[in-house]
């Protein structure tokens, strides 16, 4: 009875305890739901934002770099699939072996890839961008952590045709220079940027499906057989007076449409890395250089658009001697003119006759009207670089300057401003601009264009047409007479211009810029065409260097194009004109 | 005298529902695990489900068990528990899995002998705490007392080598816990605690990974891509969860982000795809279970019954409170499996028999 009570007292004792301890039990699942509702409830945000970057990355797709075409769509860059080779070192065990295969396969020096092989690291390229045979003999040997990954290579299927102006692309396909860097955005294409969802070690295990590509093509205005057979002509000219550098541009004056812009020393851009830098920029836009005698043209018409002068209007030559602030001034090879008219001063490129030419302008309108042909200011051309030249404001010219000016000297100009300007005259006085771009496509269709600016009257129409007759005259009669085609009209003028020796302060003899500027054909112009021989060796004159490179070119492009007008057209060696033509500058 | 009825079927209900909430969570959960590293989602799943048939084999032989007949095989299940953990620490019997020996490799199945020990510790020292209430020595510090705490202390230390520290105190805790309801003196069980403490700061703050643990508990935040990579991932998928879940198997917590997210964090995983709701669910089955086993043992015709059903009841709820404590960062990170829920082969063969003896008890009545 006793031991009974005292159970039942303990029993229920013990109930007592575990109920105490339900309570307890039942207190940590009520701080779990707590906490839980904290977590799940109130600050959940927290969380989910912090998630995010763990969870996605981004994959940028880049689409294959589109092509750079001609005018007539033939292909001047393109990219071509490549595969690169890469190698995981701390993932390889015969090393040794590895690079002698590697080596043999590749063509590779065997020691250059035994070093790449034995850097402490998880990735070594080994050779990037290899051929497709390299790639498939090396891939069947089945190396262990030797890996390819795909890389696209640019490549310039005519070589080294347009290479300055065409520029190139580093190892990352990125354009470095010429339209390749100007257009670098529109070839690149646009990059898809696709959300991708990864797992906590990083590996993206849902790769987003690459998008289809689009095609991005520049359409320049670049004519391929223009721009060959101007290098034609410029790789003559180079082989034979061995200049410093020698390039041919050629126009369209109506639209300012670069056809040919061919420049040597060249470069290939498939291998831009092996030229150096100063091989690697058009000079066309970065060549500055004193015009001489072809900026008679531009002072001519300048006199003739004012009234100032005539074509008929006789200059007074005196006898190849003018001092003039303590200055004399001479002609070409000491000829000596006396007074003859304007057409004649043009034709046999008379100094003289061409600073009485800018006296009766005057400094002042002299000067606002070569500021209205665009020198000494940037065409706008879409060529990376371009300079300004020089063409000091007239209130700052000395006594000398005017006369200076008139027949070409302290003045830079580039040949581009020289085009540029050129242009203008033929295509009836009003300005143009130069440009390489014709339009961008996109799957072939246009989504951006070329848009000329308004052109802009720089001299009547009367007097641009009176100079085109004064330089159809200087190729019959005149200086440019090496440039003349038989049965087709070319108006042309010469220029040769000797160097200024910074140091010695004068003009040296035996170092000079032999140009030819023209425009054809001559009743009608179609295009202009710039030629500049620098520092031709041996022969130094313009009309002996630069005008039969001109003569080349336009005799290929009528003789393609179909355009003789009398007769067939033939090449004659004038050998009786070829000394004429000597003897005159 | 005590009355055979039926047995308590709601703590079937809640056992078959909390099983079946597992095999979901795990082939969810362990879907990436396993397909990355066998090549085969449901490679975990199939073993779940051969452990599930296998231990509902034992649950219901279990449930036809008398129970009191169990009080005769208390000495050996002690001391086979005893000679078990034992072997495991055998360097070659033992198997050895990231440092830890706690295995042991029988015919192509693994086996935790310390599952093992922590149900054959609940019945054998119900059955000693008996025997020395009814001997009426329990009350004694060195006849009563001093004996069952050192048979405790060689399993506690056992489990503790191997190492398996939260075994170890799960066990120990359950094994005070029928200390504390038989009535022996709470003095001699906060004396315990006491002496212990000591050892315990010098286990945890000598053992770097554990000091490393209690430090990212502290502060998860200091160092989220190290030690406190875990806890905050384990937030993460709480968060992103919200009140619903993502839904089943869209959680991206399990895509190797939180480690361990079939067995010790599972919780978390049903927190994600789940949201509030369902861990709230799960937390209230627990609960419930909890309850109804408590209510077994209050009602349990002898003491045995009693101890055996609250030891039980205890083991189950103080391992799922830990669980989800540790999951939702209110503890120390703790490698604890969720009862009945994470992936665990012996293991989980051993909660389903301890539910059925806690199921044959449940069905008598005083």
């Amino acid at each position: 009875m006793h031991d009974e009570m005292i159970t039942a007292r303990s029993v229920r004792l013990k109930k007592i305890r575990l109920a105490v301890f339900m309570l307890l039990m039942f207190a940590g699942f009520g701080a779990v739901l707590a906490r839980l509702f904290d977590v799940q409830m109130l600050h959940y945000k927290r969380y989910v934002d912090y998630s995010k970057n763990q969870y996605y990355q981004k994959v940028v797709f880049s689409p294959t770099r589109g092509r750079i075409l001609d005018r007539n769509m033939e292909t001047l860059a393109m990219t071509v699939p490549m595969k690169s080779v890469f190698a995981t070192p701390t993932n390889m065990e015969n090393k040794a072996g590895a690079a002698a295969i590697i080596a043999r396969e590749l063509g590779m020096d065997y020691r250059s890839v035994r070093a790449r092989l034995e850097k402490k690291a998880h990735f070594a390229w080994i050779r990037r961008k290899v051929g497709d045979a390299e790639y498939e003999s090396l891939r069947s040997r089945g190396l262990r952590g030797v890996m390819f990954v795909d890389e696209d290579r640019r490549f310039y299927p005519l070589g080294g045709v347009a290479s300055r102006v065409l520029g190139f692309c580093g190892l990352d396909n990125s354009g470095l220079a010429g339209l390749e860097y100007l257009y670098d955005k529109s070839l690149a294409g646009e990059q898809v940027t696709l959300i991708a969802q990864k797992d906590a070690a990083g590996r993206i295990f849902q790769y987003p499906e690459k998008p289809p590509d689009s095609n991005f093509d520049l359409v320049s205005t670049i004519d391929v057989r223009t721009q060959y057979d101007a290098e034609k002509a410029v790789r003559r000219v180079y082989d034979r007076y061995r200049p410093k550098s020698a390039l041919v541009v050629v126009m369209e004056v109506r639209t300012g449409d670069l056809l040919a812009v061919a420049e040597l020393p060249g470069m290939d851009s498939n291998d831009y890395a092996s030229y150096p830098t100063s091989s690697q920029r058009p000079l066309t836009v970065t060549q500055a250089y004193e015009p001489g005698s072809t900026f008679k043209i531009f002072v001519s018409a300048a006199a003739i658009d004012s009234g100032a002068a005539s074509p008929d209007e006789k200059f007074d030559c005196e006898n190849g001697r003018f001092e003039m602030y303590g200055k004399t001034f001479k002609e070409a090879k000491n000829n000596k003119y006396q007074i003859m008219p304007l057409w004649d001063v043009f034709a046999k490129s008379s100094n003289i006759g061409m600073i009485k030419v800018g006296q009766k302008l005057g400094e002042k309108r002299l000067y606002e009207s070569l500021r209205k042909f665009g020198f000494g200011e940037r065409t706008g051309v879409d060529l990376p670089g371009e300079i300004t030249g020089t063409l000091r404001p007239y209130q700052s010219w000395s006594g000398s300057s005017l006369p200076s000016v008139s027949f070409g000297q302290e003045v830079n100009t580039t040949p581009i401003q020289l085009v540029a300007a050129l242009s203008a005259i033929g295509n009836g006085g009003t300005s143009v601009r130069p440009h390489l771009m014709k339009r961008i496509l996109k799957d072939g269709r246009v989504v951006g264009e070329h848009s000329a600016p308004e052109p802009k009257r720089v001299v009547s129409r009367s007097a641009a047409e009176q100079v085109i007759r004064m330089m159809r005259y200087a190729v019959t009669n005149g200086t440019g007479k090496m440039a003349a085609i038989p049965g087709y009209d070319i108006a042309g003028k010469t220029g040769t211009a000797q160097k200024f020796d910074n140091e010695r302060r004068v003009y040296m003899s035996d170092r000079a810029i032999s140009s030819f500027a023209a425009l054809f054909p001559a009743n009608a112009p179609e295009y202009a065409l710039l030629v500049v021989v620098d520092e031709p060796m041996g022969a130094g004159w313009g009309g002996e260097v630069a005008a039969p490179v001109a003569r080349d070119v336009i005799e290929a492009m009528t003789r393609r194009n179909g355009v003789p007008a009398e007769g067939q057209l033939k090449y004659v060696v004038d050998w009786k004109n070829f000394r004429a033509a000597a003897a005159y500058e | 005298m005590p009355r055979k009825l039926e047995p308590d079927f709601r703590i079937l209900f809640c056992v078959v529902a909390l099983v079946l909430v597992g095999l979901v969570m795990v082939y969810s959960a362990s879907g990436t695990v396993a397909g990355a590293k066998y090549g085969d989602t449901a490679y975990f799943l199939k073993r779940q489900l051969l452990w599930a048939g296998l231990g509902f084999a034992g649950l219901f032989a279990a449930m036809r068990f008398d129970y009191r007949r169990l009080q005769g095989l208390a000495p050996y299940l002690y001391i086979s528990s005893v000679v078990l953990l034992f072997l495991v620490l055998i360097p070659g019997v033992g198997r050895e899995v990231s440092g830890a020996r706690r295995w042991l490799h029988v015919g192509g199945l693994t086996f935790q002998p310390s599952e093992f020990a922590k149900l054959a510790l609940i019945i054998a020292f119900s059955h000693f705490l008996v025997k020395k209430e009814n001997s009426g020595r329990l009350k004694d510090f060195v006849t009563g007392y001093v004996p069952v705490a050192v048979a405790l202390g060689v399993c506690f230390v056992l489990i503790l080598l191997q190492p398996d520290m939260g075994t170890s105190v799960i066990a120990a805790l359950v094994v005070f816990f029928l200390f504390f309801i038989s009535g022996i003196r709470f003095s001699f069980i906060l004396g315990t605690f006491l002496v212990m403490l000591p050892f315990f700061y010098v286990a945890v703050v000598n053992v770097a990974y554990r000091r490393r643990r209690i430090l990212s508990f502290l502060d998860p935040w200091a160092d989220p891509s190290d030690t406190g990579f875990q806890i905050i991932q384990s937030f993460i998928a709480f968060g992103n969860g919200h009140a619903f879940g993502t839904g089943l198997g869209t959680g991206r917590q399990k895509n190797f982000f939180l480690p361990d997210a079939h067995t010790d964090f599972i919780f978390s995983i049903i927190g994600e795809e789940f949201g509030f709701a369902g861990c709230a669910l799960i937390v209230l089955l627990f609960a419930v279970l909890v309850y109804l086993g408590f209510r077994a043992a209050m009602r349990a015709p002898e003491p045995f019954g009693m101890y055996l059903a609250a030891g039980i009841t205890a083991c189950v709820g103080l391992q799922a409170v830990v669980n989800f404590c540790v999951a939702t960062g209110l503890l120390p990170t703790k490698g604890l499996p969720l009862p009945f829920i994470s992936l665990g082969g012996s293991a989980l063969v051993m909660w389903l028999v301890s539910a059925g003896i806690l199921l044959n008890v449940s069905q008598y009545r005083t």
